[in-house]
């Protein structure tokens, strides 16, 4: 089971192609989010509250964190909220993995965590089909689904798609 | 931030502690204590900085880039009274701006100033309002000047950007670079004569070779249309000119010719006709109540008085004018940032110099249209 941190950008391209229940759906993750992701999303992935309120995505808390590790990290990556967010809660917790689909925010979290703790969307599409809830077509249509949406990805072949678990590099 | 600016703004809004506590849940005592400079959490410096109505980010990178805009903002000609939170706001955008694409508008703007003469009387401003239309709508003087965030945008290179303020009504800054202009997100014929206002700060009130900046506070005895008494010389100067440029004299003498041709009518000018000239210039019925003043077309204080007897008789200058039928208003289009900014901030994001959500806290936009601004330029 490993627990993973969705960043904004991740939530809103999956919401995009409608890919959000079916990576819920995923038995082998917990979901993460915070307060500042929460906002950025601002009402906008229904799927995402459904997920809070049925306890599939846990809200996790803020309150005893020292705003100075924020800081810090604002003042090291100059990432937004959430993405800052993010490596806060990665920081703070070691079995932490962040999932993002921002360049920025995956050079500053594979420095920091090391490429282990780092993926993406693509990566939870490519687990769909490893656990037998996507085909590889209905994963690669998923893909492309959201970089019609305007998500800031590599234009992949399929071939590449597939592989693309190997390395999850943008 | 630098943590130290929660405490200077928590410290300048002692006097709103009871409204921060009902936005954040925190005690008023808690705020105290993190006005004297105790550690926030996480949790407490997001509740604040959300209801400042200020992303944490921001406000972390804030005083990294302090002296530049913060200087000038917390200069004698800043007023020294921004507060802390606007002040990194503000700055940011700048910085950001700066950043992606600098536009050299101050240059431009050096080189078209010669085309004005001086800039000190109401005849001055006139004249100037007159010289703006030669040089950017072909010297047309009849029609409405309702594309001018597009023009100062487009053909002066001026940097606009709403904000959702209550401090202030405008700002304008002239930095080595670029010129910013500043305007709080209002009833939009308010926000066109703030931008003409602003306008004239950037084209007249910066000497060659100073950086400048002006804020226009927001106040509630008074409204950007009326000039009060106490003004300076430099607001009275920008008053004149935005109140020339969107409603030249002899359009407005043109426009009530008709109007009367039309009904007949040989009175004193009433509200209907200012309620027309409003519609037509797209302008606040105060802004136009305001010129036909100017132009001694109503008698001194006539704006005001009429102003107010039409709020009391049917809530709204707006409402008179539906209750009227007067023609509907043009569309005004102000966008919050400058498109080339969205353009220059996706490149940056594509090749990972600068992240979604940075992109999206400093230009204003949630982060689902900045990915679905990508879109529009992907296909």
């Amino acid at each position: 089971m490993s627990d993973i941190f969705l960043d904004t950008c991740s939530i809103v391209n999956l919401h995009n192609a409608n890919a959000l229940p079916c990576v819920f759906s995923l038995a082998r993750h917990r979901y993460f989010v915070g307060d500042y992701i929460l906002s950025e999303c601002g009402g906008g992935c229904p799927e995402l509250d459904t997920a809070i309120a049925h306890q599939r995505v846990t809200v996790l808390d803020d309150s005893a964190i020292p705003a100075s590790v924020f800081v810090n990290l604002v003042e090291l990556y100059r990432l937004g909220d959430g993405e800052t967010e993010s490596l806060m809660f990665a920081q703070t917790n070691e079995s932490l993995i962040v999932c993002s689909d921002d360049r920025a925010a995956r050079r500053a979290a594979t420095s920091l965590f090391g490429a282990d703790r780092v993926i993406g969307s693509i990566r939870l599409l490519l687990h769909c089909i490893e656990d037998g809830l996507l085909t590889s077509d209905a994963a690669f249509a998923l893909y492309r689904q959201m970089i019609i949406r305007g998500a800031f990805f590599p234009n992949l072949t399929k071939e590449q798609f597939c592989a693309h678990g190997l390395f999850d590099g943008h | 931030m630098n943590i130290s600016l929660l405490k200077e703004v928590l410290s300048a809004e002692r006097l709103r502690f009871r409204s921060i506590s009902r936005k954040t849940g925190l005690t008023p005592d808690r705020l105290a204590e993190l006005a004297e400079g105790a550690d926030p959490t996480v949790k407490e410096w997001r509740l604040v900085s959300r209801a400042l109505n200020l992303n944490s980010s921001s406000a972390a990178q804030y005083k990294q880039r302090d002296s530049k805009y913060g200087f000038l903002f917390r200069s004698p000609m800043g007023g020294n009274k921004l507060n802390q939170a606007l002040l990194a706001k503000l700055s940011n955008k700048m910085s950001l701006s700066d950043e992606l694409r600098p536009g050299g508008s101050t240059a431009k703007i050096a080189s078209i100033k010669k085309h004005f003469v001086q800039h000190e009387s109401y005849l001055d401003a006139e004249a100037n309002a007159r010289l703006f239309r030669k040089l950017f709508v072909d010297g047309d003087e009849l029609r409405p000047l309702t594309d001018l965030p597009d023009i100062i945008s487009s053909k002066l290179g001026v940097r606009i950007f709403l904000i959702e303020t209550a401090g202030i009504e405008g700002a304008s800054v002239v930095s080595e670079q670029d010129a910013f202009i500043f305007l709080a997100v209002r009833f939009q014929p308010r926000m066109l004569f703030t931008l003409a206002h602003e306008l004239a700060h950037v084209l007249f009130h910066q000497n060659d070779e100073t950086e400048f900046v002006t804020i226009d506070f927001n106040s509630k005895k008074s409204r950007p249309e009326i000039i009060s008494t106490n003004a300076s010389q430099q607001e009275r100067y920008a008053h004149s000119f935005a109140s020339a440029l969107l409603m030249p004299d002899v359009a407005v003498g043109r426009l009530l010719q008709r109007l009367r041709a039309h009904s007949q009518s040989r009175g004193d000018l009433g509200d209907v006709e200012i309620n027309f000239i409003a519609r037509f210039f797209g302008v606040s019925f105060l802004a136009a109540a305001a010129r036909c003043e100017s132009l001694k077309l109503l008698p001194v204080g006539g704006a005001i008085s009429l102003d107010e007897w039409v709020k009391k008789n049917s809530g709204s200058a707006e409402k008179r004018a539906s209750e009227l039928g007067l023609p509907e208003r043009m569309p005004l289009i102000f966008k919050y940032f400058p498109e080339e900014l969205l353009s220059a901030a996706i490149q940056k994001i594509r090749d990972g110099s600068l992240s979604i959500g940075r992109a999206s806290s400093e230009l204003g936009i949630t982060v689902e249209d900045l990915i679905s601004a990508n879109e529009q330029r992907v296909h």
